[in-house]
């Protein structure tokens, strides 16, 4: 029985398309009667009376009856009159043997390589995962009955628990379907499912998210529970290297959500080899940057400021190291990253365009593990396990072990006392109290320091703190709440120039406390509700002399403090099989607290220092202004057959803190400022239509979405201003109007050797001075393109596996080049020459172009090796294109000249090694 | 503080990123356009003392610099009139191409508008301006500081005047390495006493280029400006080998005209680099009333009292100072008689001058020589006349 079921497994595995038809055979006629017997013993009498040997799984022919009549008929027509009306398919091959199967017929043809690869691979290793998936070919084929027959029961609940099956920590946001109706469900955060289906037998799929496709054979008789572990790191032969989302792209009631796996990320071609979360979603399309070297990104033509990063819960204000070469997240501490572009659950908000979140690990359940690497600027090292039965833990910490790169420098320039170091370091502990609570803890903390000369020194830092408690009232109810701290700061300290000596510095904290809650009322209906509370802190700038020689007059721009609430709910509600929506709403109460001094201005004129009315000053806590009103999200699904559906989605909202800045990209000394009673908070809706199909039994994905946009209340800088250390920041900005719209189109293939994506998309950002803007209408008051507008893109992300352990990757990105300002005039004034510019934004740099290529070596795969070890090599922008970052003029001998600067000039190659034990 | 602070990123990025990074030329072809925008520069004075406009047109960004308003297209022949809220009206003369002029003491209680009627008969007018009157300059000091010498101003600014703006004129004495007493006469191929009135060994020369310098007395406690660098002249500076004089103009600005000159600042430094602010609009205070002028005028006029201080620096307030002057390197006294048959030769056409008599008995028998360059100091762009303020 065994090798049948292997053989059955095979056709699963090796199955691409369907077959209608089994392949002709000739061999011996069949005669005689078969009268009402059951198909095993015409199994047997075939088998006794001819040479035929007949393989099948009693499950699958328990229900047949034949009752036929044969007069020198190829068995293949007494097959398939016995079969006419079920499922059931036929092969025979050469050798006279049978195989009967569910829905497809077995194909040998492929099968047969696969007998010649296992007689070859005779290692050790093979035969570990000849082991493993034999194992997993047994719970594939299997039939799970569950529960008793109940008479007169026609549907059945079925509940249960996925886990990993090397981690066996809870599996998320996997899909339990099944493809006869499509009924499915979605995993919760503790990895159940709940899913009612009609009574009798079923092919579950249980579709991970960027993994593989299990599946389980199951006769539902009636309520049951089934749990199944599933594999997470996938090393097999069909494994899936591309995330995706395959039937839940189709399905969910989402749109605008892209998920990528730590494995894809870790596949990419990165600068300098280090694994990296944000310049790997900026492979996504709608994703966009302004260079290679800025901390931000811009997703649907949204500003940089308008991301909410939450890294397991904790808002991530800077997200970079060195200026935005790296994003500060440890990549062993990451297990996925969702990033929400349209459809942000109703639980989130406070940010226009997106929400990027992290989801950090809270360690392995079964046994302590050591992750590390070494890459030419960083070490990193991730210690992972459990603590006891019910606590789990992950610490890990990074940071630069050389000056190396600025040693180099050294030899041939003046920057003798440069240094650049950054560390960052991350923890997050769970805890299961009992079967209700779990209680879970995460801190992560950033640091960034570098100086050009001996005598200042410039730093910034993120620390994050949260706990979280986690309440399971019942099957149905359950809550999460959540309390915690972010801080983000930075700050320059100049010294030993005794009389010009100071600190400087910004900061911002915000506490925050959460509470969400999520009840299946009914199996059509899932509400979640609850409410979030943010507390900011916010300190725009101080500088201080430092020592008693210093002339520094000390400045401090008053503290900023505001209370945002948020009471939100919103119901997934399927309507019907095929028609699903999602609508939710959130209302936003902010007040912006004293002790601050507000200032008044004369109601419809600019805000000056000529119209300053009144200043009035606040005490502690006490209200000065309140802004509110509103948010919606909607969004709805429409499946039009099995394998395609239309989704639209309409979304609002709101965002009360700004990121102040007057650069193109934005820079780590950029800050943060609260809505006031002078600034509005920023407004933007969304509508947005998709259609999305998978082709090919999922083996291919196609998505369309379009989009478009419209902001108000956006700050842009008046001419002139300047932001750090300015108390009367109003008085420094133009109120402006955006409007963003686009198209994406993605075609991706998520499984066999060759996987990964392509896409283009078209996106335009643009900007507008608010008509009641009296101060200055920026370009005549006209539409006028964002920095970051870069209208046509496309990206080409492909992994080819030539063998288990070795993989290339190649990442190619065009894009339009940004739009910039530049010098169209010149003209003597104060005695010099001076430049006179175009209008903002009127031209455009080069188009940008880059194609990157890795090779990624994984050790070998042997379970119980003490380390597992794992090399990336490449080579970053392989084609050496000097893609210009910007562009600027000089006088060379008087006369004007102008230069393009590129970062990544040349091919830079890199090399890393991580290891696992 | 925000040029600190892109001056750090700036470098700080350059350092980081030159390993990788690489520059090369740009040429932008859509820019190479003429536009021609009209020019206005300049502050009126109410204190009496004389008032510039300088009117001039754009050109174009890839142009070769020559670093002086004639440089420049020179709008000439137009008449300008400055009239007040009360309807007085005061008018300019052009006193060299595209300068006009004013001197004339000018109530500071009313508002005043600039009309411009150019050539081609287009008009433009600025808004109606009210004076601000600079409070006295405080104080100019210098220090000798290890690497060259700094000039400061302090000042006290007022409820009005919290806006500065500094402007100044260098003047100096410079000498050439050798005084001569004697002058070649190429008319009667003679050699004779030079008059003290002819000395060519003591010259001043003059920088008129207004570089300019901005602060706001509102950063400080106060509003009380202190030591804010007007010039810095390193080491080495011929302006400093014997006496040098800066004459520094304080003018008070309104709000927007400073961000007018702050703007046009940031606009001509750091533009493009990797952090720095993008640039600026340049708002004007001029209009046209003229229908077919549809481009923008660049130019923001400001009105009121200047306030001037003088300052002298001698060489021996800053001892030691030792100016390098390449033009002087190799300069040595010829210690060959020149007789009076070589004089044609050696001082008509070969560009020495006699510097020393060389005497036989009580005769004088020929001059030794030197390089003019070496003993006349006005083939350095000096004049020999001592300028009208000059004390010594």
């Amino acid at each position: 029985m065994n090798s049948v079921r292997v053989l059955i497994f095979l056709s699963f595995l090796i199955l691409c398309s369907h077959f209608s038809m089994a392949q002709t055979e000739q061999g011996p006629l069949i005669s005689g009667l078969f009268p009402g017997i059951s198909f095993e013993a015409f199994a047997k009498r075939i088998e006794k009376e001819h040479q035929y040997q007949i393989y099948f799984l009693q499950e699958d022919i328990s229900e047949i009856r034949v009752n036929i009549s044969a007069r020198e008929n190829t068995l293949g027509q007494v097959l398939q009159s016995i079969f006419e009306g079920t499922d059931l398919k036929y092969f025979i091959d050469e050798r006279n043997r049978v195989f009967i199967s569910k829905e497809s017929p077995l194909n040998i043809g492929l099968a047969k390589d696969f007998f010649d690869y296992l007689k070859k691979n005779e290692s050790q290793e093979a035969e570990t995962i000849r082991l493993s998936d034999t194992e997993r070919a047994f719970s594939r084929n299997k039939l799970y009955v569950i529960g008793e027959r109940i008479p007169g029961q026609q549907k059945a609940r079925l509940r249960g628990k996925i886990t990993g099956l090397e981690t066996g920590n809870p599996v998320f946001g996997a899909i339990v379907y099944e493809k006869t109706d499509y009924l499915k469900s979605i995993s919760n955060e503790v990895g159940e499912y709940d899913i009612e289906l009609p009574v009798g037998r079923h092919t579950l799929f249980i579709q991970n998210l960027g993994g593989f496709v299990e599946q389980r054979q199951i006769s539902l008789q009636s309520d049951g529970i089934l749990d199944i572990a599933i594999e997470e790191n996938i090393i097999s032969l069909s494994e899936v290297v591309i995330s995706s989302e395959k039937i839940s792209n189709i399905a969910r009631p989402e749109m605008g959500v892209q998920k990528l796996d730590m494995k894809t990320m870790k596949r990419m071609p990165m600068v300098l080899g280090e694994v990296d979360v944000i310049r790997s979603i900026l492979t996504l399309p709608g994703v966009q940057t302004v260079g290679e070297a800025s901390v931000g990104f811009n997703v649907r033509g949204g500003a940089a400021d308008q991301n909410l990063i939450l890294y397991n819960h904790s808002t991530i204000y800077n997200p970079s190291h060195l200026f935005g070469l790296f994003s500060a997240f440890n990549p062993d501490g990451v297990e996925s990253v969702d990033l929400y572009k349209a459809g942000i659950p109703v639980k989130y908000g406070g940010r226009l365009s997106s929400v990027l979140n992290v989801n950090g690990s809270y360690g392995n359940t079964e046994k302590i593990k050591v992750h590390g690497g070494i890459g030419l600027l960083t070490g990193k090292i991730t210690v992972e396990g459990p603590f006891d039965e019910k606590t789990t833990f992950l610490i890990g910490g990074r940071s630069t072990y050389s000056d190396w790169l600025l040693d180099l420098l050294e030899e041939n320039t003046d920057f003798k006392n440069g240094r650049a170091a950054f560390k960052d370091f991350n923890a997050s502990v769970s805890h299961r109290l009992n079967d209700k609570n779990m209680i879970k803890l995460n801190a992560y903390f950033s640091d960034d320091s570098f100086q050009f000369d001996r005598d200042t020194v410039f730093g910034y830092q993120n620390k994050n703190f949260n706990l979280i408690w986690t309440h399971y009232f019942n099957e149905k109810l359950e809550m999460d709440l959540i309390g915690g701290i972010d801080h983000y700061n930075f700050s320059i300290s100049r010294r030993n120039n005794i009389n010009q000596d100071f600190d400087l510095g910004f900061d911002l904290r915000q506490d925050f406390f959460k509470a969400n809650f999520r009840y299946e009322i009914h199996r059509q209906h899932k509400l979640d509700f609850g409410i979030n509370n943010i507390k900011y802190n916010l300190n725009p700038g101080y500088i201080s002399p430092f020592g008693q020689e210093s002339l520094i007059s000390e400045e401090r721009v008053n503290t900023e403090s505001a209370l945002e609430t948020a009471l939100y709910l919103g119901d997934e509600f399927e309507v019907s099989d095929r028609f699903s929506v999602n609508v939710g709403a959130r209302y936003l109460i902010y007040q912006y607290l004293g002790a601050n001094t507000a200032r008044y201005y004369l109601p419809g004129e600019s805000l000056s220092p000529a119209t300053l009315v009144e200043e009035r000053t606040f005490g502690r806590n006490e209200n000065i202004h309140t802004h509110h009103g509103p948010e919606f999200r909607i969004s709805g699904r429409w499946m039009i057959g099995n394998l395609s559906s239309i989704k639209a989605g309409y979304n609002t909202g709101r965002q009360f803190i700004h990121l102040l800045t007057n650069n193109a990209a934005i820079a780590p000394t950029d800050i943060w400022k609260l809505s006031d009673n002078n600034i509005a908070p920023q407004w933007a809706d969304q509508l947005s239509l998709g259609y999305y199909q998978n082709l090919k039994i999922d083996k291919y994905e196609f998505s369309v979405e379009l989009y478009h946009r419209n902001m108000s209340n956006l700050l842009d800088f008046r001419s002139g201003g300047t932001f750090l250390l300015n108390p009367q920041i109003e008085q420094d900005v133009l109120r402006t109007d955006g409007r963003s719209y686009g198209a994406e189109v993605m075609f991706r293939k998520n499984v066999g050797r060759l996987n990964g994506w392509i896409s283009y998309f078209y996106s335009r950002s643009l900007l507008r001075t608010s008509s009641l803007e009296t101060a200055e209408q920026v370009n005549g008051g006209n539409w006028y393109p964002n920095n970051f507008d870069q209208p046509h893109n496309a990206v080409v992300i492909g992994n080819y596996s030539w063998t288990k352990r070795l993989s290339t990757s190649l990442n190619a990105t065009y894009s339009t080049g940004r739009p910039i300002t530049l010098p169209v005039a010149k003209f003597m004034y104060g005695g010099s020459e001076r430049i006179y510019f175009s209008d903002r934004n009127a031209y455009r740099i080069p188009d940008y172009m880059r194609v990157d290529m890795s090779v990624n070596i994984e050790g070998n795969h042997k379970i119980r090796k003490l380390a597992h070890s794992s090399w990336s090599l490449g080579v970053y922008n392989l084609l050496g294109r000097r893609n210009p970052y910007s562009v600027y003029f000089t006088p060379v001998n008087g006369v004007l000249q102008g230069y393009q600067l590129s970062i990544f000039a040349r091919p830079i190659p890199f090399i890393s090694y991580n290891f696992r034990i | 503080m925000k040029t600190l602070k892109q001056a750090y990123y700036f470098y700080l990025f350059a350092m980081i990123l030159s390993v990788v990074s690489c520059r090369d030329p740009f040429y932008p072809e859509e820019t190479n356009l003429n536009l021609n925008y009209l020019v206005i520069e300049g502050h009126i004075d109410t204190g009496g003392e004389e008032s510039i406009i300088k009117l001039s047109r754009t050109g174009s960004v890839f142009n070769e610099s020559t670093g002086s308003f004639e440089g420049f297209i020179l709008e000439t022949g137009a008449r300008l009139n400055l009239i007040s809220e009360q309807g007085s009206s005061w008018s300019f003369s052009e006193n060299s191409p595209g300068n006009y002029s004013l001197q004339a003491e000018l109530p500071s209680n009313t508002a005043y508008s600039l009309n411009i009627i150019l050539r081609n008969n287009q008009s433009y007018f600025s808004e109606f301006i009210r004076p601000i009157d600079s409070p006295p300059i405080g104080s100019l000091t210098f220090e000798r500081k290890e690497d060259g010498v700094s000039i400061y101003v302090n000042t006290q600014g007022t409820e009005d005047a919290q806006y500065f703006l500094w402007q100044y004129e260098e003047d100096w004495i410079y000498r050439s390495p050798f005084n001569t007493f004697y002058k070649y006469i190429p008319e009667n191929n003679e050699v004779e006493f030079r008059t003290l009135e002819n000395q060519i060994y003591l010259c001043w020369n003059q920088n008129r280029i207004p570089s300019i310098v901005l602060e706001n007395a509102g950063r400080f406690a106060g509003r009380r400006i202190e030591r804010q660098e007007i010039l810095f002249i390193p080491e080495g500076s011929e302006k400093l080998s014997q006496r040098y004089s800066i004459l520094v103009k304080q003018m008070a600005l309104e709000p927007k005209a400073f961000t007018f000159w702050e703007t046009m600042r940031k606009n001509s430094q750091d533009i493009g680099g990797i952090f720095s602010p993008l640039p600026s609009f340049i708002e004007s205070n001029f209009n046209s009333s003229s229908e077919e002028v549809v481009s923008p005028t660049i130019g923001y006029l400001s009105i009121g009292k200047v306030s001037f201080d003088r300052l002298y620096i001698d060489l021996q307030e800053i001892r030691p100072w030792r100016p390098i002057i390449e033009d002087y390197l190799g300069c040595r006294v010829s210690n060959d008689t020149i007789t009076s048959d070589d004089f044609e030769i050696r001082f008509g056409i070969g560009g020495s001058m006699p510097v020393e008599a060389v005497y036989s008995d009580m005769d004088i028998i020929g001059y030794f020589g030197a390089a003019a360059r070496c003993v006349d100091c006005t083939l350095r762009g000096g004049t020999t006349t001592k300028p009208e303020f000059w004390t010594d």
